[in-house]
């Protein structure tokens, strides 16, 4: 019977292919945000023999580097805090191209300074900005060939942080300020001539379906940002993006109901935008949990029944499996222990036991404000079959204040101060978890948050990096640690794998920064003193005679 | 001997107030999600009790920002009594002194009349997908892609724009309205209004043509304003061109 399941499973995974090969094209790996390599050169046997290629320094330093390098035909393509973009030989880590997006001078933003990524398709290369622009660059020579303003960044308080999608003929862009009074929306421009094609607005207006879940005004400023990136199922023709928390933060009497669609993983048809379902994960959320982070794609059996699944992990450190056809809810399971907003999830994924902030007096709350884990992304191998996440055991005390909304302003409703949890120390982990049932088959355990994403390879390799500037390998399939080496700065970026000319590479940004980053300093005063920084490290075997 | 005990209660109930407004400027702008922290116990950003923070700093970098940080300057977001206010607010938790009277350099703007509110709403109305702000810039917010409008305008004006400037701009075999910003060596950058937002493109000058009848008209893309909308922001234009 195993094997027969095992093989199953195989044929399932085999149908679509959701690997990186030599390129590394999206986000999040391929559509599918795996973030799996299936090359195979390093695995548990050579792993101890990595050796650094090459190291390039941006220059960018304040801010940390948190993107994820993409690589083309042995060019990577990689954007800094302040929207700087460099095209960088694969293979040698040489300059190609550097452009630099002109911010307004003195340009500042309470979500603080960062880029996650680009993405290259049509012979160009396309960043959202600080400023909230998008702009796409000739890949060859970094010009500029076409530049949008989507929205004043000085009126919404609001930015384009995430790298965006590019479906077909389109790039989408999400957009942060869930914390500011603000309403998200996701937008597809033109991948060749910048015009935009459609807006989805997370908060439905006057006279749409779900605006009756947004008592008086509060629609208007009501948060939903849209702060990552997406995932897209061609054969559905789907893409689906994760919509953030409400805003106030903490406050909900004045936007009484269930706040449609925030907090909600929603399927937009790729061509027009229409919405095809949502899942609401937290209706009237009052935690500032997001759900903001990657839906990982899988096809998988469940209950024997091949299954077309979407895996979303949400701030609060609970996981929501549904149905990536219907929205259905398949199953739910949290990463950490340290959870008690809720007691859990009925049979339906709806919330069980809701432990709300209370007006006026200060509640403590696990986990904390910053997630059960953050939206450093997690990886799924088709070989193991396991999802690899990152977890962080942390609490705080909200103190939950009456607030009204200013536009474009922060727009909390409330305060926090980070604690540790009853039982002991604030800690993170690595996990390996079985995607649909949550099973830990093993984990790794940390003195810190690890805040890097995860990357997992067909060489049943598993590389993250820590805040202390270590970027390791494990063996996925035991979570022994095979290889370490120091960065320099610690790792809040996303590693990536591919090759050139059949040499296999790993890259890595290191360079601590982010706003999380910066409340570590709450529970480990050491944390203040961690490397600013920000490079790109490449790895790969030594070469013969090397 | 009375009014002397009537404005020192006064004077303590204004001092009190502005303790008020500093702390909860500070809770709500300053405290917030990643910042300062609750009371000043650090976030991301630096804490600030017991700095001992010197209170001509606190006011710069409150006024004015650290440029390319996280850290906005709020001289334009904050009226002077709340951005004093929070300003002593910090000093004090920092342990610092408060100088009372001393010229900080921050001068009082001039107040946009309440009936006036609602006119600059309406220009920079982020309800509209497409609003007056999409394609002009005043007081620092808005893209610039048509005229500076710090000038007096009436709703006819308003309605009609300026369309003989915009023109029919071809690449390869794609027409459509521009507005030319600039030709620099080999390149042409334009302003593409097919759709708003308008897009900025920089094109090869030769694979450009230009003709005239474009067919855009400001009258089609602004028709979602009333004449009366139009005649509000037609008093806050009149206002900004005289303040």
């Amino acid at each position: 019977m195993r094997p027969y399941i095992l093989l199953l499973l195989t044929a399932a995974l085999a149908a679509q292919d959701h690997a990186t090969r030599e390129n590394w094209p999206h986000y999040g790996g391929q559509h599918s945000s795996w973030r799996y390599s299936a090359l195979n050169q390093i695995n548990p046997s050579n792993a101890k023999k990595l050796i650094p290629i090459w190291t390039f320094q941006t220059g960018d330093s304040e801010g940390g580097l948190q993107s994820t390098p993409v690589v083309d035909n042995g060019v990577m393509y990689v954007s800094t805090a302040h929207n700087w973009v460099y095209a960088l030989d694969a293979a040698t880590g040489r300059q190609l191209w550097r452009y630099i997006f002109p911010l307004p001078k003195g340009f500042t933003t309470f979500y603080g300074p960062h880029s996650r990524g680009v993405v290259v398709g049509h012979g160009l290369v396309y960043m959202g900005t600080l400023d909230n622009h998008v702009v796409a660059l000739d890949q060859k020579t970094g010009r500029e060939v076409w530049r949008v303003n989507v929205e004043d960044a000085n009126q919404c308080g609001c930015n384009i942080t995430a790298a965006p999608q590019l479906v077909k003929d389109k790039v989408i862009v999400g957009v942060t300020g869930g914390d500011s009074a603000h309403r998200g929306y996701i937008h597809a421009f033109d991948a060749r001539t910048g015009r935009l094609a459609w807006r989805f607005w997370t908060i439905p207006g006057p006279g749409e379906k779900g605006n009756e879940t947004w008592a008086g005004e509060s629609w208007k400023y009501g948060g939903g940002s849209t702060w990552m990136t997406g995932s897209y199922d061609p054969q559905l023709n789907l893409i689906y993006w994760s919509v953030g928390n409400p805003a106030a933060d903490f406050y909900g009497r004045s936007r009484k109901g269930d706040n449609l669609y925030t907090d909600s993983m929603v399927a937009l048809d790729a061509d027009t935008g229409k919405l095809k379902w949502h899942f609401q994960q937290i209706p009237h959320d009052v935690w500032d949990f997001d759900t903001a982070y990657e839906n990982i794609l899988l096809d998988l059996p469940v209950d024997g029944k091949p299954r077309k699944l979407l895996v979303n992990i949400n701030k609060g450190g609970f996981t929501w499996v549904v149905d990536r056809a219907t929205g259905e809810f398949v199953s739910g399971y949290p990463i950490v222990k340290n959870i008690n907003w809720i007691s859990g999830v009925d049979k339906q994924g709806r919330l069980v036991g809701r432990n709300e902030p209370v007006v006026g007096q200060t509640k403590f709350l696990c986990p904390a404000i910053g997630g059960g884990r953050s939206w450093n992304q997690a990886s799924f191998s088709p070989q193991t079959g396991w999802l690899y996440t990152t977890a962080i055991e942390w609490c705080q005390d909200v103190t939950s204040m009456e607030e009204e909304p200013r536009e474009g302003q922060v727009f909390f409703g409330g305060v926090f101060e980070m604690r540790h949890p009853k039982d002991g120390p604030a800690y993170g982990h690595l996990d390996a978890i079985d995607p649909v049932t949550g099973k830990v088959h093993w984990t790794l355990k940390n003195k810190y948050p690890l805040l890097a994403s995860v990357l997992t390879t067909a060489g049943g390799v598993l590389f993250t990096g820590d805040p202390e500037g270590h970027f390791f390998a494990l063996d996925a399939k035991t979570g022994k640690k095979l290889w370490s080496y120091q960065t320099g700065s610690g790792n809040r970026g996303s590693p990536i794998a591919y090759s050139v000319k059949g040499r296999q590479f790993v890259a890595t940004p290191s360079g601590w920064g982010s706003a999380l980053a910066g409340l570590l300093v709450q529970l480990w005063p050491e944390a203040e003193r961690f490397q600013p920084g920000s490079a790109i490290h490449a790895f790969a075997l030594p070469e013969e005679g090397q | 001997m009375k009014a002397a005990v009537v404005f020192l209660a006064l004077a303590c109930a204004a001092a009190a107030a502005d303790a008020d407004i500093g702390a909860t400027v500070f809770r709500q702008s300053c405290a917030v999600g990643y910042c300062h922290g609750s009371g000043g116990a650090a976030g991301r950003a630096p804490k600030m009790l017991g700095r001992v923070f010197d209170y001509m700093y606190v006011h710069k970098v409150t006024s004015d920002g650290i440029p390319n940080t996280g850290m906005p300057g709020w001289k334009d977001r904050l009226s002077v009594v709340e951005l004093n206010a929070v300003v002593a607010y910090v000093v004090r938790i920092s342990g610092g002194v408060v100088q009372e009277g001393v010229n900080t350099g921050v001068l009082a703007g001039k107040q946009l009349p309440q009936q006036l509110r609602q006119s600059k709403e309406l220009f920079f109305d982020a309800v509209r997908a497409v609003r007056c702000s999409t394609c002009h810039s005043l007081e620092g917010i808005g893209t610039p892609v048509g005229p500076n409008l710090a000038s007096a305008y009436d709703v006819k004006l308003i309605r009609e724009g300026k369309p003989a400037t915009v023109r029919k701009a071809a690449i390869g075999g794609d027409s459509f309205p521009a507005l030319l910003v600039e030709t620099k060596d080999a390149w042409t950058t334009l302003y593409d209004l097919s759709v708003a937002p308008p897009v900025l493109r920089t094109v090869a000058r030769g694979d450009v043509t230009w003709s005239g009848g474009s067919g855009w008209s400001h009258a089609k893309a602004i028709a979602h304003y009333k004449d009366g909308e139009l005649a509000k922001i037609a008093a806050y234009l009149a206002w900004l061109s005289t303040n």
